[in-house]
């Protein structure tokens, strides 16, 4: 498991400072620019950084690269996060730990904490991170903080056009008297909102993420952001409690909100609350896939664009393995021991790095050979 | 507080159809009414109610997605012209017994198109803006001219980068020089073949051995091209109105998987020699029956599609627009297709060129020369709208359903005729029955064959889902 955060030994006591590490060899006498971190190796995974705010240590394990990397700096906490990692195309800011949902399945459980102080640190990281990086924003209910989130947003994409936003939210924090600023920010940046929605039946959708009216409310304002051309790809987690609600919910996509530009049906994620209540939530869909194989074909039928996230290819019918998408962030994914002798390990999702002899699908088995017959 | 949006219904079986103005459907009991406006609806009814937008509790967003649906069904499309029927010759080598256009003798003069003509349809095509363009090539029969048809495929191609042409013509014979033409990637086929050599004698050919002829050109043409090339109507007349398995297993017969049982019209030499059948709905409905039987047997072990019917069950359920002409609402004729006749003149559809043709009345719509008569127009786009047609409103089918003016025209004369005297309506009606009393009675070798023609494969999906959301 690559590590998001490594322990840091700083030689100076300062405040939290953002940072872009330059791996450098040479000679001590190179200084550091503005928020820069010339790193060196030390030796034993060790590597000896310079920034203007002062010297520090980073342990970093065998095999992990952190040249281009953005850090975000604590030093009384003696840690520096990863904030964007060059090695990698998953690169996602936990703007809160708040929300004001309590999925059932919550694999990131909220927590009431103090989280703004960091917001000026990330808009400072989004001025570093590379050319093109698409920035995934996550929480939490990153929205709790819209007003502040938009004025970073475009802030940042004002200075750097290139790059690209996806922000998960739960749609509940919109209104017509926000959306303005919705579109502001989203017409001259590529911004998609990846939005939740369980099921068609009001009930059950509101039964999975703790709140009475949710339903409703995110209706409203998928409408008010369709409204402003919004890009929309909209997540459904399989559970035992929306599996079989999926084909009618294909229908009632594709006739009532058809204008989101994607539909991602996807896995439950073996931590947090999924982990805790893992046998009343998890449905072994290798056992019986119709329910899901028959939510994308009504999908296809429709139109609706569709895939499979966090969903192994040998746990689905050969004909839908092309739905499925490598989707697990490399720092929390692996593979199984049964996965080295599959054929289409490279284009599959992996597991979750938490997935566990508790939480496995009754089908897994290697692929005999690309394309082939399994 | 609960706000109605429209809705309609109709009695199917045992249960009452409830459809929304978008086409949304459910099976209630048959009290349900009662019950909603007696404000005693059972909870479940009651979220099914919500669910289909009939009822609504200030929800706007279901308001909203209703009119988001209206206004991409019925809003002016942004298509213009991408679909021409050129009739570059009105002579044909035969003399068909229901001939819908009362086609000139092979060796008339004045029935072809001429230099005029095609420098006046070069100029036209620029009316036609889209990026592709299908050319469908009718008589008469085209093949009689092979030189017009490359002058027409050349101008099409130097100025639209996707062109599809298909030739309709009777196969008698193939004349050398069309043999280039058939071998265009972009270029299709479409003949008549009524039944076995008898029908072909008797509707069409008059002799055994021209029929022997058509069968072995459609033979040669599969072999050399493949079935991709070449598809086939039958019309349904006397010979074999009473033979409805023999008919389509002369299809399967023949290599295809989809068979359009089209009745014979009310056009042309057809009402002399075919006027009471062409009339008969209840002969053509026993007829229609008996052949679909035979499909959903043909079904059970392989794929059988009966074109019309498919259709209708694809926009039922298939929940995306079909394009058929003859079968949308409102019909708006001349924005994306139009028929150019031997002479230059314009028609919405072959059947109107058809019935001015043999004068019973004039449905020209314009000139190559001087384009199209605004004011024609709007006359009859403006009968072909069944949303505000006081006998379709109300019909549970609406939404699925189209308008025919010009099939009315035909049959009666007139357009006013209540529709559900119309051999049109009664036709729709009947097939909207059997495909909804099928999916209320959950008559499984139906649903089966509905999803073989929904997703067009042998193997569907069990996505019954689709017939009870």
């Amino acid at each position: 498991m690559i590590e998001l955060t490594f322990k840091a030994q700083f030689d100076t006591p300062s405040p939290p400072f953002v940072a872009k590490v330059r791996v450098h060899s040479g000679a001590q006498s190179t200084n550091p620019s503005a928020q820069e971190a010339l790193a060196a190796p030390a030796g034993d995974g060790t590597y000896r950084c310079r920034a203007i705010q002062g010297a520090f240590s980073l342990r970093v394990p065998p095999g992990d690269a952190i040249d281009g990397d953005v850090l975000l700096c604590v030093p009384t906490r003696k840690v520096a996060h990863r904030l964007f990692r060059r090695a990698s195309r998953h690169n996602t800011l936990l703007l809160t730990e708040r929300c004001d949902q309590l999925c059932l399945m919550c694999s990131q459980p909220p927590k009431h904490s103090d989280d703004d102080w960091r917001f000026p640190y990330f808009e400072q990281a989004l001025s570093l991170c590379d050319t093109g990086t698409l920035v995934g924003i996550s929480g939490g209910e990153p929205t709790l903080y819209l007003d502040s989130l938009i004025d970073m947003l475009s802030r940042a994409s004002e200075k750097r056009p290139d790059l690209r936003f996806h922000i998960l939210s739960n749609a509940q924090h919109f209104s017509r008297e926000k959306i303005a600023r919705v579109r502001a920010l989203h017409e001259p940046t590529d911004t998609t909102w990846g939005i939740p929605l369980y099921s068609h039946r009001p009930a059950t959708h509101d039964e999975i993420v703790g709140k009475p009216g949710a339903f409703e409310r995110l209706l409203e304002n998928i409408f008010l952001l369709g409204s402003v051309g919004a890009k929309i790809e909209l997540r459904t987690v399989i559970t035992a409690l929306n599996m079989l609600d999926l084909p009618h919910l294909a229908g009632f996509v594709a006739k009532t909100i058809p204008f989101i530009g994607h539909w991602a049906i996807m896995g439950m994620e073996p931590i947090g609350y999924a982990r805790a209540q893992w046998d009343r939530l998890f449905f072994d869909h290798s056992i019986f896939s119709q329910p899901l194989t028959n939510a994308l074909e009504i999908a296809g039928l429709k139109g609706v664009p569709c895939h499979l996230y966090n969903v192994p290819r040998c746990t689905v019918p050969e004909r839908y393995r092309n739905r499925c998408v490598d989707s697990i962030s490399d720092w929390k994914k692996k593979y199984l021991p049964e996965c080295a002798g599959c054929g289409e390990r490279n284009a599959c999702s992996g597991f979750f790095e938490w997935y566990s002899e508790k939480s496995r699908w009754a089908r897994i088995a290697p692929i005999a050979s690309y394309g082939g017959k399994s | 507080m609960t706000d109605l949006a429209p809705f309609r219904f109709r009695n199917v079986g045992n249960s009452l159809l409830l459809t929304n103005e978008l086409g949304d459907f459910g099976f209630f009991d048959e009290n349900v009414l009662d019950r909603l406006f007696s404000d005693t609806l059972q909870k479940d009814e009651r979220q099914r109610l919500r669910d289909l937008s009939i009822t609504l509790d200030g929800e706007e967003w279901r308001l909203a997605s209703l009119m988001r649906r209206a206004r991409q069904r019925y809003g002016a499309p942004q298509e213009r012209l991408s679909y021409l029927i050129v009739v570059p010759t009105l002579r044909c080598d035969l003399a068909c017994s229901y001939c819908q256009v009362s086609r000139a003798a092979i060796d008339a003069r004045g029935f072809d198109w001429t230099e005029q003509h095609l420098a006046q349809f070069e100029r036209f095509l620029d009316r036609c803006s889209s990026t592709r363009l299908k050319v469908e090539f009718q008589g008469g029969e085209p093949t009689l001219r092979p030189d017009l048809i490359q002058r027409v495929i050349d101008i099409c191609g130097a100025k639209f980068p996707n062109t599809e042409f298909a030739i309709c013509t009777n196969l008698t014979r193939i004349p050398a020089e069309m043999e280039p033409i058939l071998a265009r990637p972009d270029v299709v086929i479409s003949t008549s073949i009524d039944g076995p050599l008898s029908a072909m004698t008797a509707n069409r050919t008059g002799e055994d051995s021209t029929s022997a002829a058509v069968f072995n050109n459609f033979q040669r043409i599969l072999d050399t091209y493949g079935p991709k090339k070449i598809s086939a109507l039958p019309t349904v007349t006397e010979a074999m109105i009473a033979h409805p398995k023999e008919l389509v297993d002369c299809y399967q017969a023949l290599g295809f998987q989809s068979i359009f049982l089209r009745p014979v019209n009310y056009v042309g030499f057809a009402r002399k020699r075919h006027g009471d059948l062409s009339l008969d709905y209840r002969r053509w409905d026993r007829f229609y029956r008996e052949a679909l039987d035979h499909i959903v047997a043909l079904n059970r072990d392989g794929y059988f599609e009966e074109f019309y019917l498919s259709l209708l069950v694809r926009a039922v359920f298939g929940g995306l627009e079909h394009g058929y002409v003859d079968l949308r609402s409102p019909s708006r004729y001349a924005t994306d297709y139009c028929v150019i006749d031997y002479d230059g003149t314009l028609y919405p559809t072959d059947e109107a060129r058809m019935l001015s043709r043999t004068r019973s009345i004039d449905l020209s719509i314009g000139t190559l020369a001087n384009g199209f008569d605004p004011e024609k127009l709007n006359l009859l786009n403006m009968h072909a709208v069944s949303q505000v047609h006081p006998d379709c409103t109300h019909c549970a089918y609406m939404p699925f359903c189209g308008i025919d003016v010009i099939d009315d025209i035909s049959r009666y004369g007139r357009s006013d005729l209540p529709k559900q005297d119309t051999w049109f309506c009664r036709r729709q009606m009947s097939l909207f029955d059997l495909i909804f009393e099928k999916v209320a009675q959950r008559d499984m070798a139906y649903l089966q064959m509905f999803l073989k023609w929904i997703y067009r494969r042998a193997d569907p999906p069990p996505t019954y889902e689709l017939f009870y959301d």
